[in-house]
């Protein structure tokens, strides 16, 4: 069994790990995957990484990307099946993944008072104006939106915010913010999401 | 055994004395044995409103320390016969009372009335907390203004995560007028943010200030919109089931205009 497999496709180079394995193997495997397929790599220096069989995303992923630093590589992006994401396509939605724990709240989340999580938070209820949301992971709000939002707050600009009504005072995702503009929203809101594309945060209805 | 209700609000100023006054006044009316709670240590004023500050001897701080009796600090009404005030002190210590002491005080009027009202001072210091520990239910009253209703919404919050269930809101000083012209928070935007139950809608009346002045809840007064408002709060909080307000408010206006014309 190898503890590293190697894909690509239009998208780029997947690396899939399996963390089953021991560490030294899947350094000597990822090695031996690099000579073998050289031919793959032309000037490529980034990939997308995929881990299985891993109960500690979040640490497991710190030591993969450092293994791959150690090789001039740099990690794409964490874990996703497909990262058309990066290319603002619709169908890209399907795929949103979270990594760290997802803490469930089923209340109104009201003025003056602040959650924050390591990992995703689902909300069912409202974020009302003066409440603050923030999530090292994406934050899902089965509800309206008014209030402040941070997604991705230890820098992980792959994380979104959804909400079934969206009319935010500021949302922050990892090193981006927006604003929500003025009086615009409409009287038949629909659910949308923000992520960041191309560097700035973008609001989508879905 | 009675219930405790608070009157609350966070923001100052928004009506919180003048609808326990009111809705103390109006269950007294509809045969309700009511004790009405000044719990605003160091700003007493509910006294005022009811025009009973002259009856004062001991208040709230007296009868937690045990300087006196419950019986002897309760001030009854002049004109209903179910209707007494526990007014607060005027000390400039607003730690004068704690939590447990209230508690106590709550559980003890609870035996005697059917109705204990709290009106709870603005702010979410010790003062709030005091007024809401023993609490049954709450009313947060709000006007319709953004700071308003934001501080209805972090009271709120606050009323949750003390597990204090069932909480109302009352819209005050709703002037119909500029709502139609955009200018007021509408209701519907209001329990919109708020996501709680209307109790009442309180319309903007001048009679207010009058009765305030004179000591004689606007309940008492027949002609007075916010009057019959806060009868039909009280009515609700009973568990009558009245129509509500948009309509109530809207007639109240041509009621005026009507008595305007035929004079
Ligand atoms: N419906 C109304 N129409 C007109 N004036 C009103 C109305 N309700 C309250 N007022 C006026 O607003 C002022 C403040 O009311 P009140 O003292 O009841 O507020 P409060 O919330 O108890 O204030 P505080 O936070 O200082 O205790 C008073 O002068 C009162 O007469
Ligand atoms: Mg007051």
């Amino acid at each position: 069994m190898k503890a590293v497999t190697l894909k690509a496709n239009t998208e780029g180079i997947f690396l899939i790990f399996d963390m089953n394995e021991e560490l030294l193997k899947i350094e000597e495997d990822l090695k031996k995957t690099f000579k073998e397929a050289a031919a793959f790599w032309g000037t490529e220096k980034e990939v997308f990484v995929i881990l299985e069989n891993s109960d500690q995303e979040v640490e497991d992923m710190k030591i993969i990307e450092n293994l791959l630093q150690s090789l001039g590589i740099k990690v794409k992006n964490h874990r996703h099946d497909s990262p058309g994401g990066q290319h603002g396509q619709t169908d890209s939605y399907g795929s949103i993944q979270s990594e760290g724990s997802t803490l469930l709240l089923q209340k109104n989340i009201r003025s003056g008072q602040k959650i924050e999580h390591d990992g995703t938070i689902v909300v069912i209820g409202d974020v009302n104006p003066g409440a603050e949301i923030k999530a090292a992971g994406h934050v899902i709000i089965i509800g309206n939106l008014k209030g402040n939002v941070f997604a991705g707050y230890n820098g992980d600009s792959e994380t979104v915010i959804y909400a079934n009504r969206f009319e935010p005072s500021i949302i922050k995702i990892a090193d981006c913010i927006a604003k929500a503009p003025e009086g615009s929203f409409s009287d038949f809101p629909e659910p949308e999401l923000a992520r960041i594309i191309k560097g700035r945060i973008v609001i989508e209805k879905i | 055994m009675g219930e405790v209700i608070v009157i609350t609000s966070g923001k100052g100023g928004v009506g919180k004395t003048t609808t326990t006054a009111n809705i103390g006044t109006a269950l007294a009316k509809i045969d309700k044995k009511v004790v009405l709670v000044d719990t605003d240590i160091g700003l007493r004023n509910l006294d005022v409103v009811l025009g009973l500050e002259n009856r004062i001897v001991y208040d709230i701080v007296d009868v937690v320390k045990g300087h006196c009796r419950l019986n002897q600090a309760l001030i009854k009404d002049k004109r209903l016969e179910g209707l007494f005030l526990l007014p607060a002190a005027q000390t400039k210590d607003k730690n004068a009372v704690t939590e447990e002491e209230i508690k106590k005080l709550t559980e003890d009027l609870k035996e005697k009335f059917d109705y204990v009202i709290m009106d709870c001072p603005a702010g979410i210091e010790q003062g709030f907390k005091n007024a809401i520990i023993g609490a049954d239910r709450a009313i947060v009253v709000a006007t319709p203004e953004v700071s308003s209703v934001r501080d209805a919404d972090r009271i709120i919050g606050l009323l949750e995560a003390n597990e204090i269930p069932d909480t109302r809101l009352v819209i005050n000083r709703l002037r119909p007028q500029m709502v139609k012209q955009g200018d007021m928070m509408d209701i519907e935007d209001i329990i919109d943010i708020l996501s709680i139950k209307l109790i009442g809608v309180i319309p903007e009346d001048e009679f207010i200030i009058v009765s305030t002045n004179r000591g004689e809840p606007a309940v008492n007064n027949e002609d007075s919109m916010a009057g019959k408002a806060y009868m039909n709060t009280a009515k609700r909080i009973v568990g009558e089931e009245v129509p509500f307000l948009n309509l109530e408010v809207q007639e109240g206006l041509l009621d005026r205009f009507l008595k305007i014309f035929s004079k």
